[in-house]
C-alpha cells in the first residue's frame, strides 16, 4: 500500500519538476531577450498605460538615482527613487533582513513628474512635482507598529484652465527575471465587491470597481486599498519578463485653483495572517496556496496551534506529521487485522495452488471464491493513499511561503525553509552541487529499510519483481527532495519512520 | 468524442502508467478497467462518476469483496 503512495507522489512530482524545467527554460530564453534589448537601452523604461493619453506619450524615462534616500523605520529599511516619488526595495529588518524589490513601487505613471524630496523623517516622507500646470504632491505615513503605511497624493492645478485628469499608481513592477525576486512565487490578488481573484499575472488585464489588489512575492505582500472607489486595475506586459500593474482612478475635471486629494490604505509585511488581519481581516484573501487552498489553510491553522505549544517549528513539523499518521491509523489497523485474517487462510491457498497448479484462471477464481467465503481482503486500498496526496501537495506551499519559518531553525537545520546544507563542499559533485543536505539522505534511507522489511512478509515470487523498484525508489525520492526545503523532507521523514516502525509491529505479529 | 479521449486516456494510463505500479489492487477487475467498461456502456460522464464512485469505495472499511464487476 505505501509503495502505490510513493508511487503516485513520485510520478505527479516527476510531472511537475518537468513542467518547472520546460518553464524555467522558457523564461532564460526571455531574459536573453531583455537583456539584448537592455543593452540598448542605458536606463530603464516603464511604458505608461494611461486612459487616454496612451498614443502620444514616449515610454517614461526615470532616471537613475544616485544618491540613496533610505527611510529607516523599527521594522523597514525603505529605499527610495526621488525622480519616480517611488519605493526601489524594502529590506525587512525583522525576517533576516530579507529584501523585497519593488523597482517602482508606489510611482505615479505620469511620464513627465519629476518629483524632489522636501521631507524625510524615521515615519514620514513628502515628495513634491511641481510642473507648468499640475503640482503634484505624494505623502507616506509609515506605521511603525504594523507594516501599514497610509499614502496621500494630492493634485493642485496651477493653471489658468480646467484639466481632465486621472492618478494611476503603479504598485510595484513585477520582474520575472532571476534578478530580483524569485520569479515563480509573485503573484496578484484582485478583489472586487464579493470575490477575490488570482489571475495570471503573465497576462494583459483590467477590472473595474477594485476594492483592492495584492501583489506578493515569496514570503511579503503589498496590499493597496483606494479610500473611494470605482478604481480600475490594468496588469500590461512590459517585455517578456515584467509586467507593470497600474491603479486607475476614474478621469476627474479640475478647475483652475482646485486640488483634489486621494488616499490609499497600504499593508507591505510578511504573509502572515494574523499581521494582516490587524490591519484588515478582509486583506488575508491575499494568503492563497492554490488549489488546495482549502487543506493549506487547515494545516496552517494547526501548525501555528502547535507552535503556540512548543514553540519550535521542527517539532511542529514532527508533531503534525504524526499527527496525520494517527488520523489516518484507523485505515492501518483495520488493515493489519485484514492481513491477520489472511494468515490464517494461507494453507488453504496453498491447498488450492497445488490443486490447480496447471489453470491459473481456475485458480484465481478460487482463491477469489474463498475470499469472498470469508470476507477478507488482501489489499487496503489505494484511497488514503490518494488522501495523502493534496496534504501533501497544501504542506509544500504553505512551508515554502511561510515567512514565519524563514530562519527557523531545528537540531543542525539553518533554516526549514531551505535544504538542511550541513555539509558545503570546495568541490561540486555531479547532480548534487557542492553542498551536501543529510536530511534527503536520511529520508531515503528510512525509506529503503521500510521498503525492505515489507517485501521480506511479501511472497518470493512478487519480492523477486519488486527487488528493482526497492533501490530505485528511495534513490529517485532523495534526488527529488534533495533541494526541497528542509521543512518538507522532515515531514516526510518522520512519515516514513513511522511507516517502518509500523511494517516491524505488523512483521512481529505475525 | 469525450467518450474517446477519456478512452484513450485510461488506455494511456493502462499502458505505460500501471506497468511502473506494483499490483495490489482492491477490487478485480481494476479501476481503470471498470471505469472502460462503465464509459462504454453509460458514456462518458455517467462512466466516469462510476469509475470515480469505485475509486471511493477503494478502503479497508469497503464492504465490497474483491470481485466487483460492473452490473
Amino acid at each position: 500500500m505505501e509503495k502505490r503512495l510513493i508511487l503516485a507522489i513520485a510520478l505527479s512530482l516527476l510531472v511537475l519538476l518537468t513542467w518547472s524545467v520546460f518553464v524555467s527554460k522558457s523564461y532564460h530564453i526571455d531574459n536573453k531577450e531583455v537583456i539584448n534589448k537592455e543593452s540598448g537601452l542605458q536606463q530603464p523604461v516603464i511604458k505608461p498605460r494611461s486612459l487616454k493619453i496612451e498614443s502620444k506619450t514616449p515610454p517614461v524615462h526615470f532616471s537613475e538615482n544616485d544618491k540613496d534616500l533610505v527611510l529607516s523605520t523599527e521594522k523597514l529599511r525603505i529605499d527610495f527613487d526621488e525622480p519616480a516619488a517611488a519605493i526601489k526595495d524594502v529590506i525587512f529588518k525583522d525576517y533576516r533582513s530579507h529584501r523585497v524589490v519593488l523597482k517602482y513601487g508606489l510611482a505615479i505613471d505620469d511620464p513627465e513628474a519629476v518629483f524632489k524630496n522636501e521631507l524625510l523623517t524615521d515615519k514620514e516622507a513628502v515628495f513634491v512635482y511641481s510642473g507648468r500646470e499640475l503640482q503634484i504632491s505624494k505623502h507616506f505615513l509609515f506605521d511603525n507598529s504594523n507594516y501599514s503605511i497610509e499614502l496621500e497624493i494630492e493634485i493642485l492645478n496651477k493653471s489658468s484652465h480646467a484639466i481632465n485628469t486621472s492618478i494611476g499608481l503603479i504598485p510595484a513592477i513585477l520582474d520575472f527575471s532571476k534578478r530580483g525576486n524569485l520569479p515563480n512565487y509573485q503573484d496578484i490578488t484582485v478583489a472586487l465587491s464579493g470575490n477575490i481573484l488570482h489571475p495570471n499575472p503573465r497576462k494583459d488585464a483590467s477590472w473595474n470597481n477594485i476594492k483592492f489588489m495584492g501583489w506578493r512575492e515569496r514570503y511579503f505582500c503589498e496590499i493597496l486599498e483606494p479610500t473611494t472607489s470605482s478604481y480600475s486595475l490594468n496588469l500590461a506586459r512590459l517585455n517578456p519578463s515584467e509586467t507593470q500593474p497600474v491603479l486607475r482612478s476614474p478621469a476627474f475635471s479640475l478647475a483652475p485653483g482646485e486640488r483634489i486629494s486621494q488616499k490609499f490604505h497600504i499593508y507591505m509585511g510578511p504573509q502572515d495572517l494574523n499581521m494582516i488581519k490587524n490591519v484588515n481581516s478582509e486583506w488575508s484573501a491575499i494568503v492563497y496556496y492554490g488549489i488546495f487552498d482549502f487543506i493549506a489553510q487547515i494545516l496552517l491553522k494547526f501548525l501555528g496551534i502547535i507552535y503556540i505549544v512548543v514553540h519550535n517549528w521542527g517539532l511542529a513539523i514532527i508533531l503534525l506529521s504524526i499527527s496525520i499518521y494517527l488520523i489516518l491509523y484507523p485505515l492501518t489497523l483495520k488493515q493489519m487485522h485484514s492481513m491477520k485474517a489472511m494468515q490464517l487462510l494461507q494453507p488453504r491457498i496453498e491447498e488450492l495452488r497445488a490443486n490447480y497448479k496447471d489453470n491459473p484462471q481456475r485458480l484465481n477464481k478460487e482463491i477469489m471464491e474463498l475470499y469472498r467465503k470469508h470476507k477478507v481482503n488482501p489489499f487496503g486500498g489505494c484511497l488514503p493513499m490518494i488522501l495523502q496526496i493534496p496534504i501533501f501537495f497544501a504542506l509544500y506551499q504553505v512551508l515554502m511561503r511561510s515567512p514565519a519559518l524563514k530562519g527557523a531553525e531545528f537540531l543542525w537545520i539553518k533554516d526549514l525553509s531551505e535544504p538542511d546544507r550541513l555539509i558545503t563542499l570546495s568541490y561540486k559533485l555531479p547532480f548534487l552541487g557542492n553542498e551536501i543536505n543529510i536530511l534527503p539522505i536520511l529520508m531515503a534511507i528510512a525509506m529503503f529499510v521500510q521498503q525492505k522489511i515489507s517485501s521480506r512478509s511479501m511472497s518470493s515470487a512478487s519480492a523477486e519483481q519488486q527487488k528493482l523498484m526497492l533501490i530505485i525508489f528511495p534513490v529517485m525520492f532523495g534526488f527529488i527532495f534533495y533541494r526541497m526545503p528542509s521543512g518538507l523532507v522532515l515531514y516526510w521523514f518522520v512519515n516514513s519512520s513511522l511507516m517502518m516502525a509500523q511494517q516491524l509491529l505488523i512483521n512481529r505479529a505475525k | 468524442m469525450l467518450k474517446k479521449i477519456s478512452l484513450a486516456l485510461i488506455g494511456f494510463y493502462q499502458g505505460y502508467v500501471r506497468i511502473w505500479l506494483p499490483s495490489c489492487c482492491r477490487f478485480n477487475p481494476s479501476c481503470s478497467e471498470y471505469t472502460c467498461q462503465a464509459i462504454r456502456k453509460y458514456g462518458a460522464l455517467r462512466g466516469l462518476l462510476k469509475g470515480m464512485v469505485r475509486i471511493l469505495h477503494c478502503h479497508p472499511y469497503s464492504g465490497k469483496s474483491w470481485y466487483d464487476p460492473l452490473i
